[in-house]
């Protein structure tokens, strides 16, 4: 499993990967900066004003977004030449490779948050915002943040090992990310049954401001979804045939 | 005798078309065994089911005498396939691809520079494999196929796509492999000239239904060669051979004789002797005419 596990990082081309983070960074702290300084007449600059006004488009667009991306992104490779066949062909698990896969996309998943924090850190540092850094409200902002992908990640990975062409899924994934904006702006026991709506709700600090919030079943809502799309993309591909 | 590979009734149906009808295949240890047969006719989906690759509809399937699927993991250990186009990662270095597939198996890295250096692709070894030729990529299959030494190797059509410098390559190659690794080797083939010429053991199989299954000697005696003799004066040969029991056809100048021995084609030059012989031709049948002559079907393929 371990080896499987090493064997995504082996192939996967980081390039790729790195670049995709790089725009979400570049791109979220810049509006995040920008945001802050057109409407400062109205909210005062603030290190919480600047997360604020970084974290919609990572938590509404990016961040979701990604999650389709990287799934199809891992795939991608034994989909291309088929080489699918020939990995089953191995002794090795097929279990054990569809959560080796599963793994690593929430590994690239941590990459992002981590560089979305590291990068929001960074601009602060450079525009110097009056008040200090909330350190531990962030730190639990991008850990929930990255739990609450977990549905989604489990739910693309499914899709993933089914759908072949990248382009597909990527039209797919955009049309699913943008219905984001009305979603997130229901009440969070329905919003949380749409698994790309759930990073706004675990790292915004705009949730549960229109609505009231109520972590305890969101996060029930959240397990569940997470087992029940894993669970069920795992009895698809082991039961899958590679004609 | 003990088999490697035995199906018993394996059958596998995609909607109503039954691709593989009741085969039973037995494949003995440390054969060379050729899986016959037209495209189409069932080849890749049987070799599919003993990898556990598609599930058969019914029957059973022993390969070293565990249950396929129940004990996969055990069974594919031991086994190394290329099945339709070889697989690999495009953007990867051949020896990446290798050593990824090494690294699942428990392999050290000596064995990746082994097996480059069997298929000759050392050379390469460090360019990515979408830039490889045809040949190439097959080669690197084959290395995938074999780099754990399996007991059992598994080849679908692995010819296909090569020269014939590459051909005779790979069927050197598949010659020594039971002596080098011990390996019993399972090749699909539609060619029979392609088969018989490294194959100890053949089966076909056409429209689904193993037809034959037996040595290559066997089969060579159902491939009685006809002889094509070109005379001066085929008339009065075709009374005389006639006169003496020959089975003997004319067409323009020469005559046909399917000769069975080589006792009985020395007996023949000795009774055309006399009508000056221009030239001699010795044809055998081909795959088809076998496939007519068994399934009474002109136009099947």
């Amino acid at each position: 499993m371990l080896q499987l596990y090493k064997l995504e990082f082996a192939k996967v081309q980081w390039s790729v990967i790195f670049l995709l983070i790089a725009l979400d960074t570049v791109i979220n702290s810049g509006l995040g900066a920008m945001y802050m300084e057109s409407f400062k007449e109205i909210f005062s600059p603030s290190w919480y004003q600047l997360y604020n006004q970084s974290q919609s488009f990572h938590t509404l667009f990016f961040y979701p977004l990604y999650a389709g991306i990287f799934a199809s992104l891992i795939c991608y490779y034994e989909h291309k030449n088929n080489v699918w066949k020939q990995l089953l062909s191995l002794p090795i698990s097929k279990s054990h490779l569809y959560l080796a896969k599963f793994g690593m996309l929430m590994t690239l998943m941590a990459l992002v948050q981590i560089a979305f924090f590291f990068a929001y850190i960074i601009t602060g540092w450079i525009i110097q915002p009056p008040g200090r850094i909330a350190w531990g409200q962030l730190t639990s902002y991008a850990f929930l943040g990255w739990l609450s992908i977990f549905p989604l990640c489990a739910l693309q990975l499914w899709i993933s090992q089914k759908v072949k062409g990248f382009g597909k899924s990527l039209v797919l994934n955009i049309s699913l990310v943008l219905p984001n904006l009305i979603v997130t702006g229901m009440v969070y026991y329905i919003a949380a049954w749409f698994p790309f709506s759930l990073p706004f709700f675990a790292m915004s600090p705009k949730a549960g401001v229109a609505h009231p919030f109520d972590p305890i079943s969101f996060w029930f809502i959240v397990a569940f979804t997470t087992l029940l799309y894993l669970v069920l993309g795992w009895r698809i591909f082991i039961r899958r045939e590679w004609g | 005798m003990s088999f490697i590979v035995q199906t018993k009734n394996l059958t596998r149906r995609f909607g109503d078309k039954t691709s593989v009808n009741r085969v039973d295949l037995e494949v003995p240890l440390g054969s060379i065994y050729g899986f016959l047969g037209p495209n189409g006719a069932g080849k890749t989906t049987t070799l599919k089911m003993l990898l556990g690759l598609l599930r058969p509809t019914a029957g059973e399937i022993k390969i070293f005498g565990k249950m396929m699927p129940e004990e996969r993991r055990a069974i594919l250990r031991h086994t190394g396939s290329l099945v339709e186009s070889p697989s690999y990662y495009g953007h990867l270095s051949g020896y990446k691809n290798l050593k990824i597939f090494s690294d699942l198996l428990g392999l050290s890295s000596k064995s990746v520079l082994e097996i480059l250096d069997l298929v000759r692709l050392s050379k390469h070894a460090d360019r990515p494999v979408k830039e490889y030729s045809l040949g190439m990529k097959q080669r690197l299959g084959i290395a995938m196929a074999l780099i754990h030494k399996p007991k059992l190797l598994i080849l679908d059509e692995p010819t296909n796509g090569l020269d014939p410098a590459g051909i005779q390559e790979i069927r050197n190659l598949i010659k020594e492999l039971p002596t080098l690794y011990d390996s019993t080797v399972l090749i699909s083939s539609h060619l029979l000239s392609e088969v018989e010429q490294i194959a100890t053991h053949v089966g076909i199989i056409h429209h689904g239904q193993l037809i034959f299954q037996d040595q290559m000697d066997i089969l060579q005696q159902h491939r009685s060669p006809v002889m094509y003799v070109e005379l001066e004066h085929p008339e009065e040969a075709y009374q005389t051979l006639l006169g003496k029991g020959w089975r003997v056809d004319i067409e323009n100048r020469s005559l046909s004789i399917p000769v069975t021995s080589s006792k009985e084609r020395a007996r023949l030059f000795q009774d055309l002797q006399p009508f000056s012989i221009l030239s001699v031709q010795e044809k055998k049948k081909s795959l088809e005419e076998i496939f007519i002559k068994w399934t009474g079907m002109g136009n099947s393929l």
